[in-house]
């Protein structure tokens, strides 16, 4: 339970977080993404769906990372804004 | 470009390194890398290529083997593997001359093109407004290495770029009335969406689409600015795909298609007659340069002070193509939407004030060009505008003929007198500092550049026009 309200407080400090955007020539910038996903219809709510329970699992740890990918936690790394 | 004779890079062609666009001997040359050859290769065999290309809406364009490369072409300039030859826009102009109505249909255009592409799996890797032109009244797509294969799982990277440069500029305009020109002039990638959202007041924040591509938008590029995941690798593992990129253009596109700018939507009342002398008077200066006109065909013509467009209808029964240049933007919407449904399709209407003009800008100044540097024109004509730089605009008589006659082109100008309405209207509340600005005082600086090919009082004491041929 406590480790739902950690990720409850990290989703809505993510949410909340506005700092200065380091943007690159279209670089396609991850809040812009975030918008066509939210406007997307049914398909962007799906894409979301699975973004956030795989976001959930992974601070859980029940999520196995692809060997690629860095290991952190998720929410380790989108609370790392201050 | 003033490019005869040579050939050059394009100097605005240089940040998709897979391309590189030159200007030679007055032709519209693209040299591509074999990545963007295959792209090139999935878009000519398109069907909504074809039908767009077919109505002049991308332009026209096609293979051209290395042997076929005009001789200027060094061997350096030959490394691409493959060449197109674009066919040419007869001016180039940009966002910041555009009034209202023509950047909201080169949106929409945009928005088509995106639409049509992806429903053959092709989409826009960009959304730069300067992928636009307008040839006559019509908007033209003209950098075809943007459209690429769509690879699954990818987001629509021009999604931002596209607010910035089109939906941002186009809601301030129409929910704030204030004009998006002056600030493509001071900055080439347009309206952030924190600098939208900051300029939309709370009432604007429940228009249209306003909360969520603009409120919503600036908050979650400042939040996730800095985020480390990338949630472009993240939604391309979770089945990201086309119908959303659809969903969103569809949706832009409804947003795009009601705004309206609200003095365009008034009536004509103002604009019917906008002289300020008797309608024979008129009658008068319309064969005046008619006569001028009918001597022979010329190719560029510019209508400096263009107005609704009257004169620029005339230069352009015997001009290859006209430029009509206003400061005042709604007369050019009133241009402009008269050309959409009557034509003729060779006059380009621009706004532009001769006293605040557009500045060449981007990358070392050469991206975009000032407006000298795009097309020497044969004619140029100046009906009621002398008055407005000399007096209005404090720019010395001497300086304005000067201007003019850097282009060694024939003018057609009108010359008022202190004793005509207009001018002591403008010369109201203000010092009599411009005692060159007489008849003798035009005839005797003009004399340093022209010859006087005709003249003609249009109005005893007041008016005159001349018809100046440039020396040497």
């Amino acid at each position: 339970m406590k480790r739902y309200a950690f990720v409850s407080v990290a989703l809505f400090l993510l949410a909340l977080s506005f700092q200065p955007a380091a943007q690159a020539y279209l670089d396609p910038s991850s809040g812009s993404v975030l918008i066509q996903i939210i406007l997307g219809g049914v398909a962007g709510f799906l894409v979301l769906l699975k973004i956030y329970w795989r976001r959930i699992r992974r601070a859980l740890g029940l999520y196995k990372e692809p060997a690629e990918e860095n290991t952190e936690s998720a929410t380790a790394e989108e609370n790392n804004d201050e | 470009m003033m490019n005869e004779g040579k050939s050059h890079r394009e100097s605005g062609s240089f940040r998709d390194r897979n391309n590189q666009v030159y200007a030679v001997d007055g032709r519209i040359i693209r040299g591509i890398s074999s990545a963007a050859r295959v792209h090139w290769e999935a878009l000519e065999k398109s069907k909504f290529y074809k039908n767009y290309a077919s109505r002049g809406q991308v332009i026209p364009t096609q293979v051209l083997a290395k042997e076929e490369l005009p001789a200027s072409f060094s061997d350096e300039e030959k490394h691409w593997d493959s060449f197109l030859e674009h066919e040419r826009i007869p001016f180039v102009s940009y966002a910041y001359e555009w009034c209202f109505g023509m950047l909201k249909d080169a949106a929409l255009l945009h928005l088509d093109l995106m639409e049509s592409a992806l429903r053959e799996k092709i989409i826009l890797k960009d959304a730069t407004v300067f992928n636009m032109q307008f040839q006559g009244h019509k908007s033209v797509f003209i950098d075809l290495p943007s459209f690429e294969v769509y690879e699954p799982g990818m987001p629509w990277v021009g999604f931002r770029q596209f607010c910035q440069h089109f939906l941002y500029p186009l809601m301030l305009q129409s929910y704030k009335d204030i004009s998006f020109k002056n600030w493509f002039k001071g900055n080439i990638e347009g309206i952030t969406p924190q600098e939208c959202n900051q300029m939309l007041s709370f009432r604007d924040k429940f228009r249209k689409g306003v909360f969520s591509l603009v409120y919503l938008q600036s908050k979650l590029v400042a939040s996730l600015g800095d985020s480390k995941r990338s949630i472009v690798s993240e939604a391309a593992d979770s089945d990201f795909g086309l119908e959303i990129i659809l969903s969103n253009v569809r949706k832009l596109k409804k947003v795009v298609r009601q705004l309206e700018w609200a003095p365009a939507r008034s009536e004509w009342s103002d604009y019917t007659k906008t002289h300020s002398y008797n309608d024979d008077c008129f009658e008068q200066k319309c064969s005046f340069v008619t006569e001028v006109v009918n001597e022979r065909q010329r190719g560029l013509a510019w209508d400096i002070g263009c107005n609704t467009g009257h004169f620029s209808r005339i230069l352009a029964k015997k001009s290859d193509y006209v430029v009509a240049l206003d400061i005042d933007e709604l007369s050019i919407q009133r241009l402009y939407d008269s050309l959409k449904k009557d034509g003729p399709d060779h006059i380009l209407p621009l706004v532009f004030d001769l006293t605040n003009p557009s500045p060449p800008i981007g990358w070392r100044c050469k991206e975009r060009h000032a407006l000298e540097d795009r097309g020497k024109p044969e004619l140029i004509l100046c009906l009621a505008l002398v008055h407005h730089l000399v007096i209005t605009g404090n720019v010395p008589l001497a300086e304005v003929m000067d201007w003019l006659a850097s282009f060694g082109s024939e003018i057609i100008i009108e010359m008022l007198t202190k004793d005509d309405d207009m001018v002591q209207k403008l010369l109201l509340n203000r010092v009599d500092q411009y005692p060159e600005f007489t008849i003798e005082g035009f005839e005797s600086i003009a004399d340093a550049h022209f010859t006087v090919k005709k003249k003609e009082e249009i109005m005893p004491g007041k008016r005159f026009l001349y018809h100046l041929q440039p020396r040497g």
